[in-house]
């Protein structure tokens, strides 16, 4: 019996061992090949062999997707390596945790509203303008990818500006054309009073709106901020209560109030691009993202675009970003930094996008594509450069909000423009309070 | 194995009466092997992290730098002064006010309904037992396109001309009742788990009291009120806690349905989402957070602890 025993305990001791040593030996190939491929990094463009490339994004609809596998399908292809593309679901809360736990991918996505808290975490790598051609891209776009200290830290992979969208078949059925709509929202009242009456006569009341808007800051910031100081002092609380963004405000609700403006969740839908799309609203002003669903999802619909117009004599549009930063305790910056530089490069950024839909964030990039071909992309296009990048200092998402919040009130009539706002300014301000 | 296999070595040592034979103290070395990796888990996950969250509510916390700064009671006394704060738990209080005895009492209803001699019981204890399965995502989103101002509910509300047409209530954007919503689906999708824990118990519930109380010539109320009730009361104390712990506790329908936001102003921001909102937004204060987890924790005790006195069952569990 105790020889058994015995027997028992080496065979398992042996096998122990041996599972041990496999480990290592493993392990240790795997060790020895980086430092190799390091040592013929220098212009080889195949020295990436064998190593692995981790790149954080947010999932996308279908070309999204198809568009970031063919990037990484000709990324390894260049550099004979592995790009794993890690998608999160819910991504500023899962990269915090990445963050947190030091294990973020060596270069992510990051959203241009969520930059200024991101670049102040220190999370990020600065990086060389003259390395990554900076210089070719839209200005107001590097701008947003700046941080307090004037360090650039992150490179715009895309741009989507806002553009004045009309469904032709709506306006002609009220004996109107594109060119009846303003180019200035004063001339939009009348505009769109007389429109929503004519509307309520051929379609019966209440069926069609005349134009649809957002309870948003990120759409409602450039009537706000013009002509005042901005929605946020220099140490980041916001500012919304200034006399300036009380007029601004008390004009958009007076829009709203008239029933001219209505939210898409007013008539019972999701967003824009679903009113739109199935003809309960005549004009909406969106991303150049609804193009492809107006075009696949409701193909009937009869659309054209024009340009934004204009608020106290200035043209304003919104363009929402997104960068690539490279993680500041990555393995592989140099990984990170030529998938960055391939794919904000013309020939990724072709790919990208052209396959997901959105405007490239340089010149030369835009004329490769050649967007001026198409009337739609042409129009969002024109608006990069008046537009207002989507950014609100280190609190935009407290400060929007808090906006949100209570911006119903506003316009169930419990309270004032000037009651709203001063409301919401508290509320935010109070939580960047308690956070700091 | 061979280590674990009685051993013919150990019977001389009974001899010697030590207080515990050979044999048993091998037992229970083993059961605390066997009970080890239960507990080093919850240890770590649940142990650890309950007391790092009492730790952390007593700092200011940021963990992208890796730094804490003990700041006393700091996070208690701004608490105590945010007005925020006292609108997430009266919203979570008045949620658990109006859920709590609804779904109790249905379920128990349901329950008592479901265990009498009808026709298709089966049939409708699977229909009953469906909403629970459903997850709570998909759930809301559901119950807020039926809310919705061109939704079913509003639809049936026009046709049957209690609201005029084209006047549809905007039920997700309107202070006054978006938490009521929530209020509805939530004890929609709960009672159906009480009544199956209601329904087991009864099963057990001996007919020869029923057959008793029909001699004596009780009603079919008298039967309900002085048979069932008293007899499913421990069941109740569980499903109360539960229910307590579960509304006060409330998340994912709140942010499903506000976006995360807890508006239209506030009026379904719960104490959970705020705690969300203060851990894992652009705020970075995971101290201030902690806080008021570890507040929630008191409220849910002592709120849990009063029913418990108030509901006074005898302890069969």
């Amino acid at each position: 019996m105790k020889k058994t025993r015995i027997l028992a305990l080496v065979l398992a001791l042996v096998m122990a061992l041996g599972l041990m040593l496999s480990g290592c030996g493993s392990e240790g190939t795997t060790t020895t090949n980086p430092p190799a491929a390091d040592g013929d990094n220098s212009g080889d463009e195949t020295s990436f062999a064998g190593r692995t490339l981790t790149v954080g994004i947010w999932g996308g609809n279908d070309q999204e997707t198809a568009a970031i596998n063919t990037l990484k399908a000709n990324f390894e292809e260049m550099y004979g390596c592995t790009v794993d593309l890690k998608v999160y679901t819910d991504y500023n809360t899962q990269i915090q945790a990445d963050f947190i736990g030091q294990t973020a991918p060596d270069c992510f996505y990051v959203d241009g509203s969520m930059f200024p808290f991101y670049g102040s975490l220190g999370v990020m790598d600065p990086l060389d303008p003259a390395e990554y051609e900076l210089d070719k891209f839209y200005p107001n776009l590097i701008e947003a990818f700046t941080n307090a200290d004037g360090e650039v830290l992150c490179v715009p992979k895309d741009v989507s500006t806002l553009a004045t969208y009309y469904n032709i078949d709506l306006l002609e059925a009220c004996g109107y054309t594109a060119d009846d709509i303003p180019d200035n929202y004063d001339d939009y009242k009348a505009f769109l009073t007389d429109l929503q009456a004519k509307l309520d006569e051929v379609y019966g009341k209440n069926q069609i709106a005349a134009m649809t808007y957002n309870q948003d800051l990120s759409r409602n910031l450039p009537i706000l901020q013009d002509g005042n100081d901005g929605l946020i002092a220099e140490d980041g609380t916001a500012t919304l209560t200034s006399e300036g963004v009380v007029a601004n405000m008390e004009y958009i609700l007076d829009f709203v109030n008239n029933g001219l403006w209505k939210t898409p969740a007013d008539l019972g839908l999701g967003w824009n691009g679903e009113a739109f799309g199935t003809g309960k609203a005549a004009i909406m002003e969106e991303g150049n993202w609804v193009y492809g669903t107006l075009k696949t999802d409701y193909s009937d619909i009869n659309f054209g675009v024009k340009e934004m117009p204009s608020y106290n004599g200035t043209q304003y549009s919104m363009s929402y970003t997104v960068g690539y930063g490279i993680y500041a305790l990555s393995e592989n910056k140099d990984m990170a930094s030529a998938w960055i530089k391939y794919v904000t490069g013309v020939d990724g950024l072709t790919i990208w996008c052209g396959g997901a839909g959105c405007l490239p964030p340089r010149s030369d990039a835009a004329e490769a594509m050649d967007v001026e071909s198409d009337p739609v992309w042409a129009v969002h296009s024109a608006m990069t450069e008046c537009s207002q990048p989507w950014q609100l200092g280190n609190n935009t998402s407290i400060i929007n909000t808090a906006y949100q919040n209570y911006f119903p009130l506003a316009v169930s009539g419990e309270m004032t423009a000037a009651e709203f706002l001063a409301a919401a300014e508290q509320q935010a301000n109070q939580e960047i309070a308690n956070a700091g | 194995m061979p280590s674990g296999s009685p051993q013919p070595t150990a019977v001389p040592a009974v001899s010697k009466r030590p207080r515990h034979t050979k044999r048993q103290l091998q037992e229970w070395r083993q059961g605390y092997v066997f009970l080890l990796p239960a507990v080093i888990i919850l240890g770590i996950f649940i142990g650890i992290s309950a007391i790092f969250v009492i730790y952390l509510s007593f700092c200011k916390v940021n963990l992208f730098t890796n730094s804490y700064s003990f700041v006393r009671l700091d996070n208690y006394l701004r608490l105590f002064q945010d007005e925020y704060a006292r609108t997430a738990l009266l919203n979570s209080l008045k949620f658990s006010v109006v859920v709590v005895p609804c779904q109790t009492i249905i379920a128990l209803v349901i329950a008592s309904v479901l265990n009498s001699k009808i026709r298709g019981k089966t049939f409708f204890r699977a229909v009953y037992f469906l909403p629970t399965l459903t997850s709570s995502s998909a759930l809301t989103i559901i119950f807020m396109f039926m809310f919705s101002v061109t939704g079913p509910i509003n639809t049936i509300l026009i046709n049957m001309g209690v609201l005029p047409e084209g006047g549809g209530i905007n039920f997700l954007n309107n202070p006054a009742v978006a938490l009521q919503v929530i209020m509805v689906m939530n004890i929609w999708s709960t009672v159906p788990q009480y009544t199956t824990m209601y329904l087991a118990s009864l099963q057990d519930l001996p007919a020869s009291l029923y057959e008793a109380a029909d001699i004596d010539g009780a009603g079919t109320f008298e039967k309900f009120k002085s048979i069932t009730i008293p007899y499913l009361k421990p069941i109740t104390t569980y499903v109360l806690l539960t229910g307590i712990i579960g509304t006060l506790q409330m998340f994912d329908q709140a942010y499903i349905f506000s976006n995360g936001s807890g508006g239209p102003a506030n009026s379904t921001l719960t104490v959970s989402l705020m705690v969300y909102r203060y851990a894992f937004g652009t705020t970075n204060a995971m101290g201030y957070a902690s806080t008021i987890a570890i507040v929630l924790a008191l409220v849910i005790m002592a709120v849990s602890l009063i029913a418990e006195k108030l509901n006074a069952a005898e302890k069969w569990y």
